[in-house]
């Protein structure tokens, strides 16, 4: 396996578990892109009708991120 | 039903035009992100998965013909992408707030606007108002269109756009993916406008 791949595999590893040992997979806006691309490739492909699933996946992990970017005890973004 | 007065080939070539304008958005956002070497924060990336929601709704209509499901698709999206959007936007709202001490000051750098400006407006007030523009766009189109008309047979021209067009998004949107591998991994995203790569770090 060329030296650059397996870099970048044991990087994806260590972060991976790094996230898992903080209390799970908190950030996964990588998933949520890949969902997108998964979607649309289906849709350009061969018209697939479900792909509003994927979609509706992205956007639970986006807001599932965004819940967790908020930090709901010092303010909810209006700053007075 | 009482007919209305936009056909669904015109509304699919609404919806293409639609759906290409986001892909120049997304593409406009790269050129920003690159020529100002600013890696793009979670609220923004957010923003962009919204975008490409929209995006596919579209789509959606494009490739398989207008209904109100892919609408919804577009709408659930948008209604997505304007929430982080004005959150984002209240979050820079008050330059005088400092948010390290959570106190106003008396110094306007105190809580600078993330990101460059692009004709005046940063890019998450820009995002309140395409996604402004997506609700009332699709309120109208629904105002006016037909739902009940079919067309028999799809021009041979609409279709090789439609594939043209959304081949064109999928690459986009596989672009997108790649770029936020590179930059969050599985890990979070960076958020200080910097140009931290998560791929090129020496630690995950």
């Amino acid at each position: 396996m060329p030296m650059a791949i397996r870099q970048i595999l044991d990087k994806m590893l260590i972060s991976f578990g790094s996230r898992r040992a903080n209390g799970g997979p908190t950030d996964m806006m990588t998933a949520a892109m890949l969902l997108l691309t998964l979607s649309c490739i289906f849709l350009w492909w061969n018209k697939a009708q479900w792909v509003w699933l994927p979609v509706m996946a992205a956007l639970i992990i986006g807001i599932v991120i965004f819940v967790q970017d908020v930090d709901f005890s010092t303010n909810l973004g209006v700053q007075l | 039903m009482r007919e209305g007065i936009l056909s669904p080939e015109f509304e699919r070539v609404l919806n293409l035009l639609g759906m290409l304008g986001i892909i120049g958005v997304i593409l406009g956002s790269y050129v920003y992100q690159f020529s100002y070497r600013e890696l793009p924060c979670t609220l923004c990336l957010l923003q962009r998965v919204a975008m490409i929601g929209v995006a596919i709704g579209a789509a959606m209509n494009v490739m398989i013909g207008p209904d109100t499901r892919h609408y919804g698709v577009c709408l659930v999206s948008s209604v997505f992408g304007m929430v982080v959007a004005i959150r984002q936007s209240l979050l820079h709202l008050n330059p005088f707030f400092d948010k390290k001490t959570g106190q106003p000051t008396l110094e306007a750098t105190a809580n600078p606007p993330f990101g460059q400006e692009v004709f005046g407006l940063n890019l998450y007030i820009w995002s309140v108002i395409i996604f402004t523009v997506v609700f009332l766009a699709i309120g109208l189109v629904q105002l006016i269109r037909d739902p009940s008309s079919w067309p028999a047979r799809e021009p041979g021209w609409l279709s090789r756009l439609a594939s043209l067009g959304v081949g064109l998004l999928a690459i986009v949107i596989a672009s997108q993916a790649i770029l936020v591998f590179m930059e969050c991994g599985f890990g979070d995203c960076p958020n200080d406008g910097g140009w931290d790569w998560w791929i090129f770090r020496s630690s995950a």
